[in-house]
């Protein structure tokens, strides 16, 4: 018995994937959860985790390889397949041979034709475009289409030479004193295309989510008196183990114990039908110099508050090092974005598929108040903003589900108990 | 210059050829006593006697092989089938006999006649009556298809058509007999296989012939206010057909959409679509469009025979559709 191991979906919208680096070799032992390859997205290289067990029977591609998601790249079996593969040696060396024969033909074929062709199979562009970015170098994974269905047509290229012309030129001026042009037009290339690769990816996500996702909104203030004061007695006793729980890290918190009573929040709607996630995992937001990333806390359905402070910022380290699993990038099932370090009162998220709903908080800030004993006093007010996917919940949900997020931060003796 | 509606146009062209060429004579029902179906042969029995312009029984199988064999031994017959969907009777004449002897006798014999006959819907003339097989004609080897759109060229491909060694199927359309035109004093031939860019454009090439001329020139019309610039092209001859002018045209919008009045399985509109993909598929920034009649037997009702029938929404909606404008 052998089973094949495919190319993993690791993003909402990720449709190919390059295995970098094959961390084990063929005949070798595989447990589930083991890595066994290294595997580029648009993102970023993860770590491919196996999800059979058993021998590496045959690895299918080679490192280099651009494989689409749910192509097979490996076989696990229980090591007969190798033995078979000997009594098959003499199929294998005919095989071999018209494996050559089309090897060289191949590589009479220039690199750009059989970049197009692979490309061919998994983005819509039309074939002008695809002659234009043909001749102009352009890969057609940084374009964004316009035409009809996100097609990539003819002004999405021209529009896109355009600015690449602008910005060699622009750095190339800024650049002039040094001699090595070439070299540096090199750099821009690649830097352009990296930039484009986030950015395009953050388009692609953003887009298709608002286009088909029913979004609604919820917002309410929080008084953070208590939450702020409970944060400050806890960090004091934490302080020796170096360990500093922040309002974040409060509010992940708050969301999890939520979840937990409110399951249909960390539900996903794939097909048109909601299937629930056993694990919360809660996404969060993380600022990179150039876009954006939504890596996700594995399995935090019963980690305290110190767990989870010690897991984001562990996650916010690696997720800066590029050090990010697959399971981390793509198994978020709840997301919280934070813009509190910024000047921020409230904002609305765009949610993140399939996820089913988002959190975005604002800053704290002291704010007159009318208290329940109609004084007007100073308090530390939060605003959070749910947004929500429609199709699986509605605003009255949507509005316990947000109370019970404010209650628990209101009242944080719950957060620790 | 005289205005001349394609109707005049064609007793001119009919006229002209009676008078030049004594072997040419006219066969068909109801041409002579009556004047014709749709009258283009209006006033020409009196003028040329009933050996020259023959009424004959409703037997199309009948009339047109006669025809045949008499353009055989030497003669030039114009025949008139009153409609394209009596045509159906004759199509053994036509296909196996007219279309097969030039080549089938190794060059010896030829088959010089002219078919006119009507073709299209809109008349509120019910299914038997409205359809449009012309496409079914142009696929055949051996035959050449015209279709005009206007007076100018009706005149012109019928000199081009009495001049043709060979059988050419003359197609009108039933709802253009009176479209008016400015007919050039001079003489001229329309060259068969020709097709004619009727408005220049820089964003859409229309591709219409005969009776989608019209719709073609309104679409064009409705685009223009969005600052989209059609190319219309009017094929004029079904077969053959000059591809490059469509080539060229193609190659420079980079979208098409073809008009046809066909219904939308296996027409000639399709056919079309498929050169254009296959020469110019590098060129194209979107899907080659073909607009049909719906695949349906025409509705006798007005209302339903104009939502049946290519127009302007249908159009307008599937340009959006494959273009987003």
């Amino acid at each position: 018995m052998s089973e094949e191991l495919n190319m993993p979906q690791m993003g909402y919208d990720m449709k190919e994937g390059v295995v970098i680096k094959w961390l084990k070799e063929e005949g070798s032992e595989v447990k589930i959860g083991e890595p066994v390859a290294e595997i580029e997205t648009d993102k970023a290289v993860v770590e491919f985790e196996s999800y059979a067990e058993g021998i590496l029977e045959k690895i299918l591609v080679e490192e280099g390889s651009k494989v689409n998601v749910g192509e097979p790249i490996a076989i696990v079996g229980d090591g007969t397949n190798i033995m078979e593969e000997e009594e098959e040696v003499e199929e294998e060396v005919q095989e071999e041979v018209q494996e050559e024969v089309q090897e060289e033909v191949q590589e009479e074929v220039q690199e750009e034709v059989q970049e197009e062709v692979s490309i061919d199979q998994k983005i819509k562009a039309s074939p002008l475009a695809k002659t234009l970015a043909n001749d102009n170098n352009i890969d057609l994974n940084n374009v964004i289409g316009t035409g009809p269905g996100g097609r990539i047509v003819k002004s999405d290229i021209l529009q896109l030479i355009d600015n690449v012309e602008t910005t060699e030129k622009v750095k190339i001026n800024f650049k002039s004193e040094t001699n090595d042009v070439e070299s540096q037009i090199q750099d821009i290339d690649s830097t352009v295309k990296e930039e484009n690769k986030m950015r395009a990816q953050i388009a692609r996500v953003t887009q298709r989510s608002k286009q088909e996702v029913p979004h609604y909104y919820l917002s309410t203030d929080i008084n953070m008196d208590k939450a702020l004061e409970i944060r400050s007695q806890i960090n004091s006793k934490l302080a020796y183990q170096n360990i500093k729980i922040s309002i974040n890290d409060m509010i992940m918190k708050s969301v999890i114990d939520t979840l937990k009573k409110f399951p249909i929040f960390n539900s996903r709607y794939e097909n048109g039908t909601v299937n629930m996630n056993e694990e919360i995992n809660v996404s969060i937001a993380i600022a990179m110099e150039d876009g954006l990333i939504m890596p996700s806390i594995i399995n935090c359905n019963d980690m305290d508050i110190k767990q989870l402070s010690i897991s984001s910022k562990d996650l916010v380290d690696r997720t800066k090092n590029g050090k990010l699993t697959g399971a981390e990038y793509t198994k978020g099932t709840f997301s919280i974005s934070n813009l509190g370090m910024f000047d921020v009162n409230s904002f609305l998220a765009i949610i993140l598929p399939p996820q089913t709903a988002m959190l975005a908080v604002g800053s704290v800030k002291k704010i007159p108040i009318v208290s329940p004993e109609e004084n007007i006093m100073i308090s530390n007010i939060m605003n959070a903003s749910l947004s929500a996917d429609h199709r699986v919940t509605d605003g009255a949900g949507g509005a316990k589900f947000l109370a019970e997020i404010k209650n628990n931060l209101e009242n944080p003796v719950n957060l620790i108990i | 210059m005289a205005e001349l509606t394609i109707r005049e146009s064609l007793n001119k062209a009919l006229r002209e050829a009676l008078d030049n060429n004594e072997n040419v004579f006219i066969m068909g029902e109801d041409i002579g006593m009556y004047g014709g179906p749709y009258a283009v042969t209006k006033g020409l029995l009196e003028e040329y006697g009933s050996e020259k312009i023959m009424d004959t029984p409703i037997s199309e199988s009948g009339f047109v092989g006669a025809a045949i064999g008499a353009s055989m031994a030497g003669m030039k017959p114009i025949v008139e089938i009153m409609t394209i969907n009596f045509s159906l009777l004759a199509m053994d004449q036509i296909v196996n006999h007219a279309a097969k002897i030039h080549y089938m006798s190794d060059g010896q014999l030829s088959v010089p006649i002219i078919i006119r006959t009507v073709t299209g819907a809109g008349g509120r003339m019910g299914a038997t009556h409205s359809q449009s097989f012309e496409g079914w004609y142009a696929s055949v080897p051996g035959l050449k298809v015209v279709s005009p759109s206007n007076a100018i060229d009706a005149l012109g491909l019928f000199r081009s058509a009495i001049n043709e060694n060979n059988p050419v199927i003359f197609v009108e359309h039933s709802m253009l007999y009176g479209v008016k035109n400015e007919i050039p004093d001079q003489y001229y031939e329309t060259p068969i296989g020709l097709p004619k860019v009727l408005e220049k454009g820089n964003d859409l090439t229309l591709i219409a012939w005969s009776g989608m001329i019209p719709l073609a020139k309104l679409v064009s019309t409705e685009l223009n206010k969005r600052n989209i610039n059609t190319e219309i092209i009017d094929l004029r001859s079904l077969n053959p057909i000059d591809f490059e002018l469509i080539f060229e045209s193609v190659k420079k919008t980079n979208k098409v959409v073809i008009l046809d009045e066909y219904w939308e399985t296996g027409s000639f509109g399709s056919y079309i679509s498929s050169v254009i993909q296959e020469k110019c598929f590098d060129y194209l920034d979107g899907p080659v469009g073909v607009i049909n009649s719906l695949n349906v037997p025409m509705p006798y009702s007005a209302e339903l025979e104009d939502k049946v029938i290519p127009n302007i929404d249908r159009a307008l909606s599937k340009i959006k559709e494959l273009f987003g404008f």
